[in-house]
């Protein structure tokens, strides 16, 4: 039997779509990257019109506040993917396997309770401004619920990462 | 009581090892469901924090650093200052705190600084007799200067929440950090006098300090490029940040002809991922202060404080107390984004001028990254040469001292911190 057909290669085997989780949040951590570019740009842009063309980009401070909270909730889950989160570690490095697994484990329902918590709340917030129909006050009008909706999507990309890791670590497998 | 229970609980779930950003976000969830009943407002508070632009100065200095570094226009900063003072007796010990003080102005890092010139100067010291505790223990607190002299992500972190000016905070660090610095170099050449086999290596000569100098002069200008703009009103702090960016490229692509789109690319890639740690953690903390500010936590403290007759130097000497305790086991974003919600009522009604609390902030957030348990420095350190942690323990332990005196110093003499923003018209 090929070593991968035993009962502990078919326990490994992954049933978590693992890679359209992982291509995903790849994929999102490349446009949060892009990103922080174009946020670089715009303001180099809004400072060479300001002073040299006496032409100010009035609504460049508003897009970066939209372009900053879209470009942290696409990048958040790839930085949990890629480990960067701090945690503080004076106990959990000390401890045996075991329980470093059991810690994992608890770890990962932690973000995955923080997105739920985060994600719902918002959920209730965009419902609420849709119902109201409210406006952004500002040079950009939009309604306000629509910046808010990269909020959503990145808590459900960091529950899946989360999730993911999860699943790794109850079945043993390397994070 | 109220206060004691909330810390008990943030810590010890900070303790279980679990992203600070969670533990944050999980303790303002508690709290609201045992007082309010529900989650509500929670989101909301996360968006409402993230989406403010002075924000952008976190990965646009990180970014500004990234191209510095992957250039290797900042590689030459310590050989300058081992051969411009190199050849004086302790002389070495000056070069590294001189090389960290210019690093940190450009990289606004600590970890980073104590990493870049940790790997060059201490190598450099021990071939010149220095003993082990006393190379490792100089890179140490040298490298934690990143966090007082401008540009600082931390002393950013404390402005967005305290809402002072980022441009004024990092004006009042720089007399502070170039005082500490100076305090360093001074003990660096006393300890090397009063210690026997450390030699210094010859004078380089008038023609190789010029030639280090040339080689290291486009370092040398990146601070004035993003500090001179903040202090003449021409740039706000963000777009400080980017003319630093900018004035990064430039060098790396016109001047040093080796940075490419890939290079670029892979620059704010690793600043997405350490951008991104920083922004999650303010998210957490976002939650954390809408949570104790519903449960007038704030309020609470302000009224035990009136109560004890404190003043504001009596308050700012048992938060100085308590903050150097935090320092040693939690990582000095976490500090400031849990102490300043709680603390800042209190300070503002009691008139202590969050510029200059900020800057002592700064000061005892350098002094946890060198004092153990949990020390971000010491561990670089460790990591870099393997030394034993007791070993790089004792060779900071002076400049700890050192850190104290200064601290007192600014506490005595506010004006230190506060003159330079005046001079610069913040604050009028």
């Amino acid at each position: 039997m090929h070593p991968d057909k035993t009962p502990e290669g078919a326990a490994n085997a992954p049933f978590f779509p693992d890679r359209i989780v992982t291509g995903l949040v790849r994929l999102c951590g490349a446009l949060s990257t892009a990103l922080i570019l174009v946020i670089f740009v715009q303001i180099v842009v809004a400072v060479t019109r300001r002073y040299v063309f006496d032409r100010p980009l009035q609504w460049s401070d508003e897009m970066i506040g939209y372009l900053l909270v879209t470009l942290v909730m696409l990048g958040a889950a790839e930085a949990l993917r890629r480990g960067d989160h701090i945690s503080i570690d004076l106990v959990s490095a000390k401890l045996s396997p075991r329980y470093r697994r059991a810690q994992g484990i608890f770890a990962s329902l932690s973000i995955m309770a923080f997105a739920l918590i985060a994600g719902l709340s918002i959920w209730d917030s965009i419902a609420f401004a849709r119902s109201f129909g409210s406006y952004s006050v500002g040079y950009i009008e939009i309604e306000t619920w629509i910046p808010q909706v990269p909020v959503v999507f990145g808590m459900v990309l960091l529950f899946l990462t989360a999730a993911l890791d999860l699943y790794r670590s109850v079945r043993g497998l390397p994070r | 009581m109220t206060l004691l229970i909330v810390f008990a609980g943030l810590i010890l779930l900070l303790l279980t090892g679990i992203p600070i950003f969670a533990a944050l976000g999980l303790t303002a969830s508690a709290i609201l469901m045992i007082v309010e009943g529900d989650i509500d407002g929670l989101g909301d508070a996360v968006y409402v924090h993230l989406n403010k632009p002075i924000l952008s100065t976190i990965p646009l200095f990180v970014f500004m650093a990234q191209v510095m570094i992957r250039a290797k226009v900042i590689d030459d900063l310590y050989t300058f200052a081992h051969t411009v003072i190199g050849h004086v007796k302790g002389g070495l010990g000056v070069a590294t705190v001189l090389a960290c003080t210019i690093f940190a102005a450009i990289s606004g890092s600590s970890v980073a600084t104590a990493l870049s010139i940790g790997s060059s100067a201490i190598p450099q010291m021990k071939r010149f007799g220095y003993a082990e505790r006393d190379a490792l223990g100089v890179v140490a607190a040298g490298g934690t200067l990143g966090i007082l002299i401008p540009p600082s992500g931390p002393m950013i972190l404390y402005a967005i929440v305290s809402e002072a000016s980022i441009g004024a905070l990092f004006l009042a660090g720089i007399v502070p950090g170039l005082l500490l610095a100076l305090m360093f170099s001074i003990y660096c050449m006393v300890q090397a006098r009063s210690r026997a086999g450390i030699d210094a290596p010859d004078w380089a000569g008038w023609n190789a300090a010029v030639t280090a100098f040339r080689r290291s002069v486009w370092a040398l200008l990146a601070p004035p490029v993003v500090m001179g703009g903040i202090y003449f009103g021409i740039f706000t702090a963000s777009e400080a940040a980017a003319a630093g960016s900018l004035y990064a490229i430039l060098v790396a692509v016109l001047v040093y002809r080796n940075f490419g789109f890939r290079d670029l690319w892979a620059c704010a890639y690793a600043t997405m991922r350490t951008s991104m740690m920083v922004f999650l953690i303010i998210a957490g903390a976002a939650m954390f202060g809408h949570a104790i500010t519903l449960v007038r936590l704030p309020v609470g403290v302000t009224e035990a404080v009136a109560s004890f007759g404190l003043g504001p130097i009596g308050f700012v000497l048992v938060v100085m107390g308590l903050i150097f305790i935090l320092g040693m086991f939690l990582e000095s974003i976490a500090i400031i984004l849990i102490t300043t919600p709680i603390l800042l009522p209190t300070m503002l009604a009691l008139g202590i001028d969050p510029i200059w609390y900020g800057v002592l902030l700064m000061i005892n957030l350098e002094l946890a990254m060198i004092t153990p348990p949990v020390g971000m420095n010491l561990f670089v350190i460790k990591g870099i040469t393997d030394a034993p942690l007791g070993t790089i323990v004792r060779g900071a332990a002076p400049f700890v001292a050192i850190m104290i005196v200064g601290l007192g110093g600014l506490i005595a003499v506010p004006e230190l911190a506060t003159w330079l923003p005046e001079a610069a018209g913040f604050g009028r």
